[in-house]
């Protein structure tokens, strides 16, 4: 079995290799022929008219250029024909007797109909031709007929990568929106993170400028109604009211800043565990009935921490109505000594253990690194899809 | 005449605040508590209290509803919303909704008892700092067709309507004017009935919902 997929990856690799460096190959096995064309053929009808010495190395230096055509797409083939020009005010015969010189000049011919740009194209046919008919004024056993049937061949070689142009013009197109759709993936995704954050961070000050407002209202009351003897005292507190006032201030200032135009006041507080109720109801309302299980010692939780432990069950429960088409869903939220476990569990079509790459889980995600604790999502071992966190519970209990 | 308040807010620690903040006010007492709006309408037919401190942002009822059924019932209660922001949309909203004054909750001590009493007195209020704001806000929103009604007040009264909706106090509105404050009265008296107005910050809101007196600045 083992020896069976090695042949057939080993086959996928040679294909992948054939596809790049074929015609590399095919260029390099042209000029070796065209080499031993020279030296070995003794037909006297096709002979180059110069020493092998000259034949020989002049044949491998029409034929090579092509090896260059990756990076110089034009210039390549376009120097093949020239150095065919030229080498046949040479040697008349070397260009039209080797036939790996003919198959150079074919390829080179189509490559530059192929050209992306159509005017590069047209110079190359220019050139190809051009390049041809001096080749054939130089052969000295030339016909009439030779100015007009041979650089046919390579102007139908043209035409055929002109043709193919479209195609390939289309594919790179394809490429192109292809990379530019990953492109605009990754910075949506990135925009999703920083807008998941901002409106984390919204929230987080939110549920802080409460409590500076409950502080600077408590020391406001007892300051007010310390007797006058106690100017010291008096005087601190009322430098704690101020710095709160400032500190109000500057979160209002924030706030104002970060809320975003199309958001409508809260009317409500932020929410915390204690509304897990209301919550489940509407989920099971939307459709998706939900079980709540509670372990351990309940005790409360901080402002933020709570507020993120209720956003983690409603981002789980979220998800799990919009993608998993399940029956049903179970809330665990298990209190232990300094953390707190939730885990959202659904009996529907299990997501890929990406561990909350999606946009769904991205703010379970975000808040999960705030507090410092973990987080796992994927299909659970009986089927269904399970997101598990675990948030430590600082001091200050 | 002991001013009877209701503190209507979702944070105890806030209730306690302020209990201890108008406990030791001679002229005030805390009569009731809620922690939410259902529970502030139902103490407020309950208790029926001179003055209501309602937090805006509840569960279960917000504030700014709460006031409104709260009114309903009893068109004469006079609520002071609470809130930790001054967003101008909370302020506008509770003042459509006929609150009589709109206070932060880190305002100084000094002026959230103040606020009590002038809410108790029957006077509106608006610290001076929302005020220029609201009026900001109403004079954007839509311009309304002034009531025919205005054309039966005195030109005496027009002056003291256009005095008012700058925001001036009474006295400072006598010093205007040059007449006594108990005179300014009397005409703001005169003014809400023929307007058929609740209280000074009404008068504010249809001065600049109808148009009449353009915000300075």
């Amino acid at each position: 079995m083992a020896t069976v997929c090695g042949r057939f990856a080993a086959m996928n690799r040679l294909s992948v290799f054939a596809r790049r460096y074929g015609l590399d190959v095919l260029v390099v096995i042209s000029a070796v022929a065209a080499v031993l064309e020279v030296a070995l053929r003794d037909d006297p009808a096709r002979v180059p008219r110069t020493s092998v010495w000259f034949a020989a190395p002049a044949a491998v230096l029409v034929v090579l250029p092509l090896l260059g055509r990756r990076r110089f797409s034009f210039a390549a083939p376009v120097v093949l024909w020239l150095l065919a020009a030229l080498v046949s005010f040479v040697d008349g015969r070397l260009i039209v007797v080797v036939n790996s010189i003919y198959t150079a000049g074919i390829i080179a011919a189509f490559l530059l109909g192929n050209a992306r740009d159509g005017v590069r194209g047209r110079m190359g046919l220019v050139v190809v031709v051009g390049a041809l008919e001096i080749v054939v004024y130089n052969d000295p056993n030339k016909t009439p007929a030779n100015f007009i049937f041979i650089p046919l061949l390579f102007v139908i070689a043209w035409l055929a990568g002109f043709a193919l142009r479209e195609r390939a013009i289309q594919v790179e197109a394809a490429e192109e929106r292809a990379a530019h759709a990953e492109r605009e993936r990754e910075s949506a995704a990135r925009l999703a993170v920083a807008e998941e954050r901002a409106r984390i961070a919204r929230e987080l000050h939110d549920v802080v400028a409460h409590a500076v407002s409950v502080m600077v209202l408590q020391v406001g009351a007892v300051r007010h109604r310390l007797p006058s003897s106690l100017a010291d005292d008096r005087d601190a507190l009322v430098g704690v009211e101020q710095a709160g006032r400032t500190a109000l201030a500057e979160m209002r200032r924030l706030l104002g800043a970060m809320r975003r135009d199309d958001e409508d006041p809260e009317l409500t507080p932020q929410p915390g565990l204690d509304r897990l109720d209301s919550l489940l109801e509407d989920v099971s309302r939307a459709g998706l009935p939900v079980r709540l299980h509670i372990d351990g010692d309940r005790f409360p939780l901080p402002g933020a921490l709570d507020l993120s432990a209720y956003r983690i069950v409603q981002e789980g429960l979220t998800n799990a109505l919009k993608h998993a088409r399940a029956g049903q869903a179970d809330v665990t939220i298990r209190y232990g000594v300094d953390e707190v476990r939730i885990e959202v569990r659904d009996d529907g079509v299990g997501g890929s253990a990406d561990a909350g790459v999606g946009h769904g889980l991205l703010g379970v995600r975000e808040r999960v690194k705030i507090f410092g604790g973990e987080m796992t999502a994927g299909t659970a071992a009986q089927g269904g899809f399970v997101l598990s966190t675990r948030l430590p519970v600082g001091d200050g209990r | 005449m002991t001013i009877r308040v209701l503190v209507a807010d979702d944070q105890s620690m806030v209730r306690a605040g302020f209990r201890m903040l108008l406990g030791d006010e001679e002229d005030i007492k805390v009569v009731a508590e809620a922690g939410n709006g259902r529970e502030a309408v139902a103490m407020a037919a309950r208790f029926d209290p001179t003055v209501i401190l309602m937090d805006i942002r509840m569960p279960e009822l917000d504030g700014l509803e709460a006031t409104r059924r709260i009114l309903a019932a009893d068109n004469s209660a006079r609520v002071l919303i609470l809130t930790t922001f001054d967003l101008d949309e909370y302020v506008y909203e509770a003042l459509r909704a006929g609150a009589s004054g709109f206070v932060l909750k880190d305002d100084p001590p000094e002026q959230l008892i103040a606020a009590v009493r002038t809410v108790a007195a029957g006077d509106a209020l608006l610290s001076p700092a929302i005020t220029k704001r609201v009026i900001k806000e109403f004079t954007r929103v839509g311009r309304q067709v002034p009531p025919k009604e205005l054309d039966d007040l005195s030109a005496r009264e027009r002056d003291v309507l256009r005095l008012i909706a700058r925001g001036l106090s009474n006295a400072e509105i006598g010093q205007e004017l040059y007449i006594s404050e108990t005179t300014v009265k009397t005409h703001v008296t005169h003014i809400l009935q023929k307007l058929n107005l609740r209280d000074r910050v009404q008068a504010v809101v249809l001065a600049y919902q109808t148009g009449l007196f353009e915000a300075d600045s």
